[in-house]
C-alpha cells in the first residue's frame, strides 16, 4: 500500500512538472540556448540536438512538437531521448517552445523551428582529437563518431604505442570514396610512416625519397585510379606576441607529388622553385587536379617568409591529368585570390563535381590559426564564386568536407570561443546555398564548452572503420616502413 | 613492561604525525602551495567523468580533490599526514603487528612521505595528476582490498573477488589495484586456511598480467604503461625510477607482511630498542630524502611570492639568501632567481636603484635533467613583461604535457585579459568558477574582463598593459626566455612606447652590457628625469661607458660622488689584481663586498652566463 502511494505521488509530481504551463507571459525574443539550434536544418537520421537554456530562471519546460507528436521535457539541459527525438524527426520540422519560470511566473519564449531535411547524412565522421597546444601532443587520437548516436570510438591513438620520452604525431587521415576499406594516415616521428589500410592489409610507407622534398602530407585519393596526390611540405610555426591569432604556421617549401599505389612509387606533379604548392584536390572525374599555390620569389628563407608573412597569398590552380597515361597538361590559374588580397586553401570538390568549397583567409596556408578565415565557394557550372556568408562566423572556419551525397558539409570552426576548433554540420540546398549550420550533437549540450580538446580534419564515411585500434597500434609498433621509390617526371 | 611499551607506541602514534605536520607547515609552506598550484580540481561532473574514463582516473581525481586543500597549507598537509597516519594504523591493525613492534607499521608511511618530499625540481614536470596524494590513497586501497578479501570465507568467492577486483580496480586505481590483489593473494597464502592456498595469489598474478592485455585497445595506453598507471611519474623517463621506487617499496610491504606475520605478531624482548632503532633509521632516511637545496627552496618561494604578487618578498628572499651566503665564495644564485628578482624590482620601481645590489650568476640547478626555464617560469616572465601570446602558448603546452592546473588557468585568464580576448577569458573564468578556493578571484577577474579601463588601473594589469604597447610581432623562443626578453626589449622602440615600457627597456639595455643599446635608452631616460636624481645603476653605467668611450658630454652629467668614488675604487682593485681575476668565482673572492654590488662589477665579471 505504501509503495502504491509513493508511486502515485511520484507520478503526480512528475506529470505535474512535465505539463505545459497553463498560463504564461509571452516573450517576443527567442530563448538564449547553447549551442545555437534556432532555425537549424538537421538530417532525420542525426542524433538528438540537445541544448542548454541559458537564463537564470528556476524552472524550465521545453515543448517539442512535430506533426501529431509532442515531447515535453523539464530542465535547463534539454536532452531529448532517442526514441522521442526520432518520433519527432519522422514527422518533419520540429517546433520548439521554451518556458521559463522565475518567481512563480512562467514566460514563454518565441517558438523556434528545427527544420528536418529528408536528405540523410552519412552515418560516420572521423576526426582528430587534439589538445589545444602547439607542440605537445601526448594524447592525440583519430576518432570516429556515429552521427546517428553519441557513440565514438578511437581509430588510433598515439598513446597506444608511445613510450616515455617519445613523441608521435598523427594526422591527415583520409578515406577512399567515403568507404573505410581503403584509408590512410600519417604517423610522424616515433615509429613513423604513412599508414595504409587496403583490402584488409596494413602497410607502413616511408614516402620521403631522395628526390622529393619531405614525406607526404595532405592527400587526395584519385576517384577512379590507384593514385593519391599529396603535397609534401616543410612546415614551421611561429608565435604572435600579442595578436589573438596567437600562432602562424607556414610552409618554407612545398611541392606536389603523385603516389602510384600499385607501383609503390611517387612522382613529381609540381615542384617549381619559385612557388609553394599545396592542398591537392581531384575533380569528380579525376581528370583535373586542383591545388593551391603561392609565389615566393623573394622569400627563400624562413626569416624572410616570417617577415613577409602577410604577403604569402595562395591562388587556386588546376592541372589536367590523364589517369590512364598519367600525363599532365599545362597548369592554369583558376582563381587569383591574391588579386582580392586573400589566400585560398583546402579546395574540396563536391561529389557531383559542380562546386569547390575552399577556405579563404588573408594570407598563408593554415587557416585554422586565423580568425578571419572563412569558407568560399566556386560554382563551376555558372562560373561564379562567393563567400559562404550563411556558414561563416567572426572566427576561423577552416577544414571542411562534403558528405557522400553532397547534401551536407562538415566544417571546423572556432566560432564558440575563438580557440577550440569544433565541428558543425550544414545542409547544402538545391539552390546552392547552405542552411544554418549546427554543432555536432553531443549528449551533454555543454560538451563543446567543457571539452578541453579540439577537433580537426573531419571526414565523412558511409561505413564504420572496422579495423581495431589495437591492430593498427600493434602493426605500427611491429613494422618497419617500406620505402617508396621515385619515378622521374613523366608525361609532363 | 607491557604498559610501558604500549604507552611508548601510543605516544609515537600521536606525536610522530603531529611533529611531522608541524615541521611541514613551518618549513614547506611555499612548496605545498606550489604543489597545489600545479593541480586542478573542478566541481564539475563533466570534468570528473573525463577522469573516470581512464584507468586509475578515479584515484587521480580523488587525489586532486584532496590536493586542492593544500591551498591552505596547514589543512592540506594535515589531511595528508592524517592519511599517512591512517595507513600506519590500518597496517598495524590488519596485519596484527604487536604493539611493541608497531613502529614497523610506519615504514610505508615514511616511504610515502619521503617520496613526496624528495620531488625537488620534478615538481615542474610531474605529469600524473594528483601525484601528491595518490600514493597514500593507493596504499589505503591496497589495505582495504586485503581487509575485504579476509572477510570472504569461501575460496571460490575470494578468487572471483580478486579477479573482478583486478579488472575493476585497474580503472579505479591502476597500479595499486594490481598491488592490492597480489597483497590479498599473499595474505590468503599465508593464512591458516589450508584449501587452495596458492590459487588466490596465482589468480592475482594472472589478472595483473592479463588485465592490461585484455583491456588494451579500450584504454589507449600502451601495454607497458598500463602496469604503472597511477604511479607518480614525470616528463623524463630517467626520473621514473626515483619517483617510483619509494612508492613501489611501500606498496610491497602489504605483500611481504603476511610472510613475516609470525615475526611481527610476536612480542619482542627489547621493544624500546627496536622501536627506537627503526624509527631513527626512518627519520634519518626521510630527512635525507627531503629535497632541501637552498636555491630550489628559494626559487619555489619566489615563484609563490610572484603568484601572490608580493614583489617585496620576492626580491627580499634573494636578498636574505645573499646575506646568508655572503661567506660562501662559491655561491651563485640560479638564473631563475635572478630573473624573478629583476621582475620584482621592476614591479616596485627599484630596478635602477637595486638591481645589482644582489649576487648574480648562473648556478646550475640541483638536478641532473635540464628543465628549460620556460617551463619553470616562462608564463610568469612573458605575462609580466608584456608578451601575453607567449604566456598563453606555454600555459597550453604545459597543460598538454602535465595536465591543467590552477596556476596555468590563472595565467591563461590574465593573459587573455591582457590580449583583450573577452570571449576566451570568459571560457577560462567559467572553469575557474568550478573551483573551491578561486571563485572570488575569478569574480574579480570577471569584472576586469568586462571593464578594460578598470583593469588598466588594477594590478597586475596596470603594469602589463603599458608593456603591450608595440605592434604584434612573430617570434620564437627556442634560445630561452631570457634571451627572448632581452631581444624583445632591445629591439627598435615602438612608436607607441609608454614611459613604463621605456623604463623596462632601459633596464634590459643595462643588463645587456652593450653600451650602444644602453645609450639609446638612456638618452630617453635623461629626457624624462631630473639629471640630479638619476637612479644609482643608470648613473654607474653612464659614468663607466662615458669614461670608456671618453664621451665628454655624458661625463658632464651631475653624477653622485659615490658613483665616481666607487668607479675609482673598482678600477684600482682591478688594476691591482688583474692577474688573479679570471672568473666570476675569482671576483667574488677578491673584490670587496662594497664593490661587488656595483654595475662595474656586473659589467666586468658577470658575463657569458648560461641561459636555458
Amino acid at each position: 500500500m505504501k509503495k502504491l502511494t509513493a508511486i502515485l505521488i511520484l507520478s503526480v509530481v512528475l506529470t505535474g512538472c512535465s505539463k505545459v504551463p497553463s498560463t504564461s507571459v509571452s516573450d517576443s525574443s527567442y530563448p538564449s540556448i547553447f549551442p545555437d539550434n534556432i532555425g537549424i536544418t538537421v538530417p532525420a537520421n542525426i542524433a538528438p540536438t540537445n541544448f542548454l537554456i541559458q537564463d537564470n530562471a528556476q524552472k524550465h519546460i521545453t515543448v517539442l512538437e512535430a506533426g501529431n507528436q509532442q515531447v515535453i521535457l523539464r530542465g535547463k539541459k534539454v536532452m531529448i531521448p532517442f526514441k522521442k527525438w526520432h518520433s519527432l524527426t519522422r514527422q518533419g520540422d520540429i517546433k520548439v517552445t521554451v518556458y521559463s519560470q522565475t518567481s512563480g511566473q512562467w514566460i514563454s519564449y518565441k517558438p523556434f523551428t528545427i527544420f528536418v531535411s529528408p536528405d540523410e547524412i552519412d552515418n560516420y565522421i572521423s576526426y582528430r582529437v587534439i589538445p589545444h597546444s602547439f607542440e605537445s601532443y601526448q594524447r592525440l587520437s583519430i576518432n570516429q563518431r556515429d552521427l546517428t548516436s553519441f557513440k565514438e570510438k578511437v581509430i588510433y591513438a598515439n598513446s597506444m604505442v608511445m613510450k616515455d620520452g617519445t613523441r608521435q604525431c598523427i594526422n591527415c587521415h583520409y578515406f577512399r570514396d567515403y568507404k573505410t576499406d581503403y584509408m590512410q594516415f600519417h604517423a610522424r616521428q616515433y615509429l613513423g610512416g604513412t599508414i595504409f589500410y587496403q583490402d584488409g592489409k596494413l602497410l607502413k610507407l616511408n614516402m620521403n625519397t631522395d628526390s622529393t622534398l619531405a614525406a607526404a602530407v595532405y592527400p587526395s585519393w584519385h576517384p577512379t585510379h590507384d593514385y593519391i596526390a599529396y603535397s609534401t611540405n616543410k612546415t614551421y610555426q611561429i608565435m604572435h606576441t600579442v595578436h589573438p591569432d596567437r600562432i602562424e604556421a607556414f610552409d618554407e617549401l612545398s611541392d606536389l607529388i603523385l603516389y602510384n599505389i600499385k607501383d609503390n612509387a611517387v612522382s613529381i606533379i609540381e615542384n617549381s622553385p619559385d612557388r609553394l604548392e599545396c592542398h591537392p584536390a581531384w575533380s569528380k572525374d579525376g581528370r583535373t587536379l586542383y591545388y593551391t599555390s603561392a609565389d615566393y620569389p623573394e622569400m627563400k628563407t624562413t626569416n624572410q617568409i616570417v617577415i613577409h608573412m602577410d604577403e604569402v597569398k595562395y591562388n587556386l590552380y588546376r592541372k589536367p591529368f590523364d589517369p590512364d597515361t598519367r600525363a599532365w597538361g599545362p597548369t592554369e590559374m583558376f582563381f587569383d585570390a591574391a588579386a582580392i588580397d586573400s589566400s585560398i586553401t583546402w579546395p574540396k570538390v563536391s561529389p557531383d563535381g559542380r562546386y569547390i568549397l575552399c577556405s579563404i583567409s588573408t594570407h598563408g596556408v593554415f587557416p585554422p590559426y586565423q580568425d578571419k578565415s572563412d569558407l568560399f565557394m566556386f560554382d563551376l557550372e555558372n562560373g561564379t564564386h562567393r563567400y559562404v556568408t550563411e556558414i561563416n562566423s567572426d572566427q576561423a572556419e577552416s577544414y571542411h568536407a562534403w558528405s557522400s551525397t553532397g547534401k551536407w558539409v562538415v566544417l571546423s570552426t572556432r566560432r564558440e570561443d575563438g580557440i577550440y576548433t569544433r565541428l558543425y554540420l550544414a545542409h547544402f540546398n538545391s539552390d546552392g546555398t547552405f542552411s544554418k549550420p549546427f554543432a555536432l550533437p553531443q549528449r551533454d549540450p555543454e560538451f563543446n564548452r567543457k571539452f578541453l580538446f579540439a577537433f580537426n580534419v573531419p571526414e565523412f564515411t558511409i561505413e564504420p572503420v572496422r579495423i581495431s585500434a589495437r591492430r593498427i597500434a600493434s602493426f605500427i609498433r611491429g613494422s618497419k616502413p617500406t620505402q617508396v621509390s621515385f619515378e622521374s617526371k613523366i608525361n609532363q | 613492561m607491557n604498559s610501558n611499551n604500549g604507552s611508548y607506541a601510543a605516544y609515537l602514534k600521536y606525536l610522530l604525525p603531529a611533529l611531522f605536520w608541524i615541521i611541514l607547515v613551518l618549513t614547506s609552506r611555499d612548496f605545498l602551495l606550489q604543489v597545489e598550484a600545479r593541480s586542478l580540481f573542478l566541481f564539475d561532473w563533466f570534468w570528473i567523468k573525463d577522469f573516470m574514463n581512464t584507468p586509475s582516473g578515479i584515484l587521480q581525481c580523488l587525489a586532486l580533490f584532496l590536493t586542492q586543500f593544500l591551498h591552505l597549507p596547514w589543512m592540506g598537509s594535515f589531511i595528508w599526514v592524517l592519511l599517512l597516519a591512517l595507513s600506519a594504523f590500518l597496517t598495524e591493525r590488519i596485519y596484527g603487528i604487536s604493539q611493541n613492534r608497531s613502529v614497523l607499521a610506519w615504514i610505508p608511511a615514511f616511504l610515502l612521505a619521503g617520496a613526496n618530499m624528495s620531488i625537488g625540481y620534478l615538481i615542474y614536470i610531474m605529469n600524473v595528476p594528483g601525484y601528491f596524494f595518490s600514493p597514500v590513497l593507493g596504499y589505503l586501497f591496497i589495505l582495504a582490498t586485503v581487509a575485504i578479501s579476509r572477510r570472504i570465507s569461501s575460496v571460490p568467492v575470494q578468487i572471483a573477488f580478486i579477479a573482478i577486483w583486478g579488472f575493476a580496480g585497474f580503472w579505479i586505481a591502476g597500479y595499486y589495484a594490481f598491488a592490492a590483489i597480489i597483497a590479498a593473494g599473499t595474505d590468503h597464502l599465508c593464512s591458516n586456511k589450508r584449501s587452495s592456498r596458492f590459487v588466490p595469489l596465482i589468480t592475482g598474478i594472472a589478472v595483473t598480467v592479463i588485465s592490461p592485455l585484455a583491456l588494451y585497445g579500450l584504454t589507449t595506453y600502451n601495454i607497458p604503461q598500463s602496469w604503472s598507471l597511477g604511479l607518480p611519474t614525470s616528463l623524463y623517463i630517467e626520473t621514473h625510477f626515483r619517483t617510483f621506487l619509494p612508492v613501489i617499496t611501500a606498496t610491497a610491504v602489504p605483500v611481504i607482511l603476511p610472510f613475516i606475520r609470525s615475526y611481527v605478531n610476536r612480542p619482542v624482548a627489547k621493544p624500546v630498542l627496536l622501536q627506537t632503532s627503526v624509527l631513527t633509521v626512518c627519520i634519518i632516511l626521510l630527512y635525507l630524502s627531503w629535497f632541501k637545496d637552498t636555491n630550489y627552496r628559494t626559487e619555489i618561494s619566489m615563484i609563490q611570492s610572484v603568484n601572490e604578487m608580493d614583489w617585496n618578498r620576492t626580491a627580499g628572499l634573494l636578498k636574505d639568501l645573499n646575506a646568508k651566503a655572503d661567506k660562501n665564495k662559491d655561491y651563485q644564485p640560479t638564473r631563475v632567481m635572478v630573473l624573478l628578482k629583476d621582475l620584482a624590482l621592476i614591479k616596485t620601481g627599484q630596478e635602477g636603484q637595486s638591481a645589482f645590489a644582489f649576487d648574480d650568476g648562473d648556478m646550475k640547478q640541483k638536478n641532473s635533467y635540464d628543465i628549460p626555464m620556460v617551463i619553470q617560469i616562462g608564463r610568469i616572465l612573458y605575462l609580466h613583461y608584456g608578451i601575453p601570446g607567449f604566456c598563453h602558448r606555454w600555459c597550453l603546452e604545459e597543460n598538454g604535457e602535465f595536465g591543467w592546473s590552477y596556476d596555468r588557468l590563472k595565467y591563461l585568464i590574465m593573459t587573455s585579459i591582457s590580449i583583450g580576448d573577452s570571449k576566451l577569458t570568459t571560457k577560462y573564468l567559467d572553469m575557474m568558477d568550478h573551483t573551491l578556493f578561486y571563485r572570488k578571484w575569478s569574480e574579480q577577474q570577471r569584472s576586469l574582463n568586462l571593464n578594460r579601463e578598470l583593469a588598466a588601473k588594477t594590478a597586475p594589469y596596470d603594469k602589463i598593459f603599458p608593456l603591450v604597447c608595440y605592434d604584434d610581432q612573430l617570434m620564437e623562443d627556442l634560445r630561452g626566455c631570457e634571451y627572448t626578453l632581452s631581444h624583445h626589449f632591445l629591439a627598435a622602440r615602438p612608436e607607441q612606447a609608454t614611459p613604463f615600457y621605456d623604463r623596462v627597456a632601459l633596464f634590459w639595455a643595462l643588463k645587456s652590457q652593450d653600451s650602444r643599446a644602453f645609450w639609446a635608452k638612456f638618452l630617453l631616460y635623461l629626457d624624462s628625469s631630473d639629471p640630479t636624481k638619476l637612479d644609482r645603476y643608470y648613473q654607474e653605467a653612464a659614468y663607466m661607458f662615458g669614461n670608456m668611450e671618453k664621451n665628454r658630454t655624458l661625463m658632464a652629467l651631475p653624477y653622485d660622488k659615490n658613483t665616481k668614488d666607487l668607479y675609482e675604487a673598482f678600477s684600482g682593485v682591478i688594476r691591482k689584481n688583474e692577474m688573479d681575476l679570471k672568473s666570476l668565482k675569482d671576483a667574488r673572492r677578491i673584490i670587496p663586498s662594497q664593490l661587488r654590488y656595483t654595475y662595474y662589477y656586473y659589467y666586468t665579471f658577470v658575463r657569458g652566463l648560461e641561459q636555458f
